[in-house]
């Protein structure tokens, strides 16, 4: 029972109590399982429903929703590429994308290079799917700022100020947006999406519906990454000849 | 009374799923081995001329650490109370100076019981990163019957002398990790070796969940809602985690999903939360006696 996460109710407890006695292993174990399953069952921060969906369309909503909480302000889109003119695969797009990397989309100065990564393995419990990200490279700091963080030692004493003889404190007054959770060290993550096949006329049909409402994206150079900072890259099929949708389902046993 | 519950009772362990071997290992001698029945089989024999010049090698450097000790004790500051609320202190960071010799990385491949590989390394972003291959498949050998374990963890800490030492983390509530995983579950395992030998195997567990995906997450988790087991073996009578005698921190991955997996860390630290009161999330009931293991 504990290797499937059934966790045991009143009717199996009679049954066992029944039939191997009240000082017995077996009730003993019973117990503690429902002492101690329920405990963990609905621990995780990303709740999952009980049984996950078998379909890729299903599956693929589930991941861009998990991977899009870090930001409630993101929005999740299916796109079809058969509603593009010159797309050469037919197949749906699930593409997430938070108000917050919008704007940062529109930030991006003219011929920016943003790169399109992929594919990385995202776990659903049982199931494995693969995603794609737009990400820019990271801004780079102000040289005084970087010199500061090098050189910062808290331990530091020798500066000290005094507000009886009237000093003031040594610590900056200008004020500046906090970063979103979007910018970090290895670059900004601009959007997230999951195709039905994994190749790169997916992709492109995907940067086409992206551009609907990031206008800013026509002005930027867009690159296909093979390999990404963020870590392993399963290569997107490069084939024209639409290919049939790539399941990566390890385990037939759901759970 | 307590090896003889656990080497036959089947006590449920939910997140662990170790192989069984004897817990009591026949020996002739009554010295208990640490390594808990892994022996090594090849290692070499030294004399005890070579031993003993072996060691003189290390005095040098060991006189040297323990001068060091004994001038921290006189001139360090001892912390007062506790430490800032609030406020994170960095235990390990990972970065491109990681020391491979301060953890150990294992996996069941390593004695034959399974096909999973496990590697420690620094990330292309320049962080730690843990990853492998998963693999349930069981060796052909009769004895092993469940598969599929990888595991890193840091070494005991030692003072000079080779004298085994603890961490001490007192005062703090919280475990902080910023991670970036692949959406798979893995558990966090806290070493509490304690001085007797019924001891030297308690940890205390917890899941750490990752969200997948490209974005880093913190995870905080207090002390309090860590478990204790015994090698593995969850117990029954539950308290609060000694926090001043922790010996190893370690993570381990072993989800029962067959395939590659992928945790990259940036540190791992400590965090005082003064409004967190709770010592120990496990609420206890009387049993009767010799029922819950001790």
């Amino acid at each position: 029972m504990e290797d499937n996460g059934v966790c045991p109710d009143a009717e199996t407890d009679a049954m066992v109590l029944n039939i191997f006695g009240r000082h017995g292993f077996p009730t003993k174990k019973l117990r503690r399982m429902t002492y101690w399953m329920p405990k963990f069952k609905n621990l995780s921060p990303w709740a999952l429903p009980e049984k996950i969906p078998t379909s890729n369309l299903e599956v693929a909503k589930l991941a861009v929703q998990r991977m899009g909480s870090v930001d409630p302000a993101t929005e999740m889109e299916i796109f079809q590429t058969s509603e593009l003119r010159d797309a050469i695969d037919d197949t749906w797009i699930v593409s997430g994308q938070s108000a917050t990397q919008r704007e940062l989309l529109a930030k991006l100065q003219e011929k920016k290079t943003v790169f399109v990564e992929g594919a990385f393995p995202i776990w659903l419990r049982r199931t494995s799917i693969n995603y794609f990200i737009l990400r820019s490279d990271p801004e780079p700091l102000s040289e005084e700022d970087q010199k500061q963080r090098a050189q910062f030692d808290y331990d530091d004493v020798s500066q000290l100020r005094s507000w009886i003889l009237g000093q003031e404190n040594l610590t900056r007054k200008d004020i500046i947006i906090e970063p979103s959770v979007h910018e970090q060290e290895d670059g900004t993550i601009l959007a997230v999406a999951v195709t039905g096949t994994c190749s790169k006329d997916s992709l492109l049909s995907w940067i086409r519906f992206l551009e609907k409402k990031n206008p800013n994206l026509a002005n930027l150079s867009i690159l296909f990454a093979t390999n990404s900072p963020l870590g392993e890259v399963i290569p997107a099929i490069e084939s024209s000849v639409p290919v049939n949708t790539v399941k990566k389902i390890t385990d037939t046993s759901d759970l | 009374m307590y090896r003889f519950l656990t080497s036959n009772i089947c006590a449920p362990s939910i997140w662990s799923r170790r192989i069984n071997f004897p817990v009591v290992v026949p020996s002739s001698s009554f010295h208990e081995i640490r390594k808990n029945g892994y022996e090594d089989k090849n290692r070499k024999k030294v004399s005890p001329r070579q031993a003993i010049r072996d060691g003189l090698k290390e005095l040098k450097k060991e006189i040297k650490n323990w001068t060091e000790e004994v001038k921290e004790g006189c001139t360090l500051d001892p912390i007062m109370g506790m430490p800032l609320p609030g406020e994170v202190d960095m235990q390990w960071c990972f970065n491109e100076s990681i020391d491979f010799d301060h953890w150990v990385v294992t996996s069941d491949s390593d004695h034959n019981e399974g096909y999973s590989t496990s590697t420690l390394s620094v990330s292309p972003t320049g962080k730690g990163l843990f990853s492998g291959n998963l693999s349930t498949q069981l060796v052909r050998d009769g004895k092993v019957k469940k598969a599929g374990y990888c595991n890193f963890k840091s070494i005991r800490p030692q003072k000079s002398f080779k004298r085994d030492s603890f961490h001490n983390w007192s005062g703090y509530t919280h475990l902080v990790m910023r991670v970036r995983g692949d959406g798979r579950s893995y558990m966090i395992t806290l070493g509490t070796a304690g001085y007797f030998d019924v001891n030297w195997n308690d940890q205390f567990h917890f899941a750490l969940y990752t969200r997948g995906g490209p974005h880093w997450q913190i995870s905080k988790i207090p002390f309090s809602k860590f478990y204790m087991t015994s090698r593995g073996r969850i117990q029954d009578m539950q308290e609060p985690m000694p926090l001043n005698r922790i010996t190893s921190f370690g993570i381990t991955a072993s989800d029962k999903n067959n395939g590659p997996f992928r945790l990259e860390i940036d540190y791992v630290g400590l965090e005082l939360d003064p409004s967190h009161k709770e010592t120990s999330a496990y609420e206890q009931y009387k049993v009767p006696y010799f029922y819950a293991g001790y």
